[in-house]
């Protein structure tokens, strides 16, 4: 098992052990965690001054992060040689791609590293799971140090959503051993591999991720598309990417929308709207289901309002936002879309509860759909 | 023949009631329907609720805790009359007044213009019994 360091990265090289200065997994603007305050941050990075100073004498990688509790994978866990599947699954990550294993390199100054097959030639894909299960799960930033490189753009990492979805990739743009940075909301998979030579190849090392993101619930809801993880993973995206609790003003905020898909297999999954055409923070249109396959049946659609009930709404509703009247979905949600054509049950999400709207439900008791409050701390929101 | 010796007092009745009827019209309670039912039902809670939801809403929106008997659908065209020229300049609509749902609970009036939206919401609009306003929201 890799301990949880406590905002602190610590990484084995030969001769000692130096100190990452480590206050997360991301450079970016990723929420902290509500017990994480600006003075404690400021803290940290004062105190690990002379780590980082102690690091880049050593030759080590130093890494900027921001999230206590992050899980840091260095490969020295297991013997040189180990092939490296469900290890580290304990810790919230399976790897998979070309047959990767443990294996020294001479190149990286905090060697062993995990390598594919071929040796230094083979791809690398990590994939998030809830600690000790195969469920998956999201977080919201990650990092990996990768090399070393010999030529510029011969290696991509690629990370996707929980639909598989690629959210974005990068590419190496130096020679060495460089480190990848990703922060976005939903982050379900990675995978790296080379897509132009690169004489010696790469490896990877000191994989580091915020704490995995399993449930938006304290306990189940009771609710079998509501507790399904991918379901959740896909609401936690959108309510993520509307802007919600990355201190974005609530002007800026966007509602997002997607539907839920059911596989023939049973499995669910969620697909957000890539370009509503309307997406304001009061409106969005949710557009024609897009499955991933044309067998997969939409069997509900969501969105976000992305405010908090109670509280001055955006602009452009210019007074509080109060979604209980109606049952979380407003009466042009209940109206258009649920009793539509064909009817559909919708989720709505705001940054409080997650409601049930279904078809059939006089107007008169759409105040009571179920409502499940969930609890942004659980994904360090 | 009955045309022709319609009463003058009569014609110009007539034409009163089309000069001015429409205006008239758009200031009163609207009637009865499941609209009012549904924010009848949700006021009755709303004012007697002991959840703690309901009691944070109560508090967000200045309106009192009742009874039951309290609470009651509106329909006097002159409170509504009042209440749709508040709603009118409260939320900045254009033309003519329009028809409202109003529902009293205890010292407040709960007004509602089921066409008009922010977004995708409607809104609502809290009075006093003098028509001062105490509290909105979107929804």
């Amino acid at each position: 098992m890799i301990p949880k360091l406590s905002g602190v990265c610590r990484a084995s090289i030969a001769g000692g052990t130096f100190v990452l200065l480590a206050i997360g997994c991301s450079n970016g603007n990723y929420p902290t965690s509500p017990s994480q305050s600006s003075e404690v941050g400021l803290q940290s990075t004062s105190a690990d001054l002379d780590a980082v100073s102690r690091g880049r004498a050593e030759g080590g990688a130093i890494k900027l992060n921001q999230i206590p509790g992050a899980t840091v994978i260095t490969f020295s866990e297991f013997p040189v040689n180990t092939a490296i599947t469900t290890q580290y699954q304990g810790d919230g990550i399976i790897f998979g791609g070309s047959s990767p294993f443990i294996t020294n390199d001479g190149a990286n100054p905090t060697s062993p590293v995990l390598s594919g097959s071929p040796l230094f030639m083979g791809s690398i894909a990590g994939g998030f799971v809830v600690p000790g299960s195969t469920t998956p799960a999201t977080v919201g930033s990650f990092s990996l140090d990768a090399g070393f490189f010999d030529a510029v753009g011969s290696t991509e990492l690629k990370w996707f959503d929980a639909s598989g979805t690629l959210i974005g990739s990068q590419v190496n743009t130096g020679l060495g051993i460089e480190t990848f940075t990703v922060t976005a909301p939903g982050i379900a998979s990675w995978s790296i591999g080379l897509i132009a030579s690169d004489p010696l190849g790469f490896a990877i090392d000191n994989v580091c991720f915020d704490p995995v993101c399993n449930t938006m619930f304290d306990n189940p809801t009771g609710d079998p598309v509501i507790d399904d993880p991918n379901v959740q993973a896909g609401f936690l995206d959108a309510i993520q990417k509307s802007g919600a609790f990355d201190g974005t003003p609530k002007n800026n905020r966007l509602e997002h929308a997607g539907y839920v898909y059911r596989r023939p297999d049973g499995s669910l999954y969620t697909v957000l709207n890539p370009s509503p055409q309307i997406q304001t923070p009061c409106e969005v249109t949710p557009g024609p289901p897009m499955p991933q396959d044309p067998n997969d049946e939409p069997i509900a659609g969501f969105h976000t309002h992305p405010h908090t009930p109670g509280s001055q709404g955006p602009s452009c509703l210019g007074i509080p936002y109060n979604p209980f009247r109606t049952g979380g979905g407003s009466t042009d949600d209940w109206n258009n879309f649920v009793e539509g054509s064909p009817p559909t049950t919708m989720f709505v999400i705001d940054k409080e509860y997650v409601y049930r709207n279904d078809p059939g439900v006089p107007t008169t008791q759409r105040r009571n759909a179920p409502r499940h409050r969930w609890n942004p701390a659980l994904c360090g929101l | 023949m009955m045309k022709r010796t319609l009463m003058p007092g009569l014609w110009l009745a007539l034409v009163a009631v089309c000069l001015f009827g429409s205006n008239a019209a758009a200031q009163q309670c609207l009637p009865e329907d499941d609209e009012l039912e549904s924010l009848y039902g949700f006021s009755l809670e709303l004012a007697t609720s002991t959840s703690q939801e309901y009691a944070d809403q109560r508090a967000w929106f200045d309106i009192p805790m009742t009874e039951a008997e309290n609470v009651a659908r509106v329909f006097d065209n002159a409170v509504c009359k009042e209440a749709s020229k508040k709603y009118k300049q409260q939320f900045q609509l254009t033309g003519p007044a329009p028809d409202v749902y109003v529902v009293q609970i205890d010292t407040r009036y709960i007004v509602l213009e089921p066409n008009t939206r922010r977004g995708e919401f409607q809104l609502y609009l809290v009075l006093d019994l003098d028509f001062n306003t105490t509290g909105s929201w979107g929804g």
